[in-house]
């Protein structure tokens, strides 16, 4: 039963992009952790922290993102509005 | 001529000629696994590179060793570094946080009075200060077992005086390093002082931090913490904070919508409590006080 749940876990996880960048990310830094503290290894509960943290920071990275094409659309509009009211 | 299906759409055109070509294996599948396989690689390179220069670096202090600092003694001179454990204050909330730096810092680093590290040069060796009450019973050697004592024994009014020294009131753990006798500076050189704050430190990772003050104390920009070590110590202090607010957070959703195998399952999972807690009970520290 619990196989079976954790197989359908990992369909969620793997199927959704955002959530598979997230796994693969965190399954990264875990290696890193690994290879920096060996003598503290993760638990589970840190591993879902970690992932929540992850995915957390690749949220406010897209955000981020957004906002700075949005801005940079928006400063380009004005620069050609401003350039056509020059002619 | 134009590609077939929808001649006005450059976009889907593109895609249903390049459906065949080389670009059309490039699936968001495989542009994710490329990208987090580079992602990957860089961050072990970097863990290489950061253990490389380590090595290269290391050859300021050999070796950490512990010493106690009783109430009006004064540091011994020649030392290549000094540090200390500073307490903030005798709260009795911070008592088993107290209990597991002691605790590490007992087990981690060797007692100076030993005999193979007391013919060792002091100018390569970094003694790591406590702060302890002259009038106590004094022990020649600590061991693991006097965590309690240690903490019960601990020169609070000396603490506050040199966390004072170094501009730090708070009410937590310090871990601090500087070249010369704090005693004896009226203000130490901020840029070459090096304070570990353990105040947001769950008591599992006290050890962990302990450790990583030694190897960053063989460093010779020892105050220098923006390090990708440093900087992975504390993403991994912070996991277990984390976990914590999620199992919270699982419990609170367990409250608001109960089924009995959601509730099971989001039981707090993170222990809270000290390796220490279990050799030394807050009752052996009352009766070696007495």
């Amino acid at each position: 039963m619990i196989f079976v749940d954790t197989i359908k876990l990992c369909k969620i996880l793997l199927t959704h992009p955002a959530l598979r960048v997230a796994v693969i990310s965190s399954a990264a830094l875990c290696v890193v952790f690994v290879r920096l503290f060996p003598q503290e290894p993760l638990s589970e509960a840190d591993f879902v922290a970690l992932l929540i943290v992850v995915l957390a920071a690749l949220w406010l990275l897209g955000q981020f993102r957004r906002l700075l094409s949005c801005g940079v659309a928006r400063l380009s509009r004005s620069f050609r509005e401003f350039l056509a009211q020059g002619r | 001529m134009g590609s077939p299906g929808f001649p006005g759409h450059f976009g889907n055109s593109w895609h249903r000629e390049g459906r065949h070509g080389a670009l059309s294996r490039l699936t968001p599948l495989r542009i994710c696994a490329a990208g987090c396989g580079v992602i990957a690689s860089l961050l072990l390179v970097a863990c290489e590179m950061a253990a490389t220069v380590d090595a290269v670096t290391e050859r300021r202090i050999d070796l950490t060793a512990r010493a106690p600092l009783w109430t009006g003694d004064v540091e011994a001179a020649g030392y290549g570094l000094y540090s200390y454990l500073l307490f903030g204050s005798s709260s009795e909330a911070a008592y088993h946080r107290r209990l597991a730096a002691a605790c590490a810092y007992l087990s981690v680093i060797p007692d100076r009075a030993e005999p193979a590290i007391q013919e060792l040069s002091s100018e390569n060796l970094n003694i790591f200060y406590v702060p302890l009450r002259s009038s106590s019973y004094r022990r020649d050697v600590l061991t693991t077992q006097d965590a309690a004592w240690l903490v019960a024994n601990y020169d609070y009014s000396r603490a506050s005086l040199l966390l004072g020294r170094i501009g730090e009131e708070g009410d937590d753990i310090y871990l601090i390093s500087y070249r010369e006798r704090l005693t004896r500076v009226e203000a130490p050189e901020a840029d070459q002082l090096l304070v570990q704050d353990l105040s947001l430190v769950s008591l599992e990772l006290v050890e962990l931090w302990v450790k990583e003050f030694r190897r960053q104390i063989r460093r010779e920009a020892y105050w220098d913490e923006f390090t990708f070590r440093q900087a992975m110590l504390r993403l991994r202090s912070a996991l277990p904070h984390v976990a914590r607010y999620v199992a919270f957070a699982g419990e609170a959703i367990g409250i608001a919508f109960p089924k009995p195998a959601l509730a099971a399952a989001d039981a707090p999972t993170a222990s809270t409590t000290s390796r220490c807690e279990t050799r030394a009970p807050p009752e052996t520290i009352e009766s070696e006080a007495d």
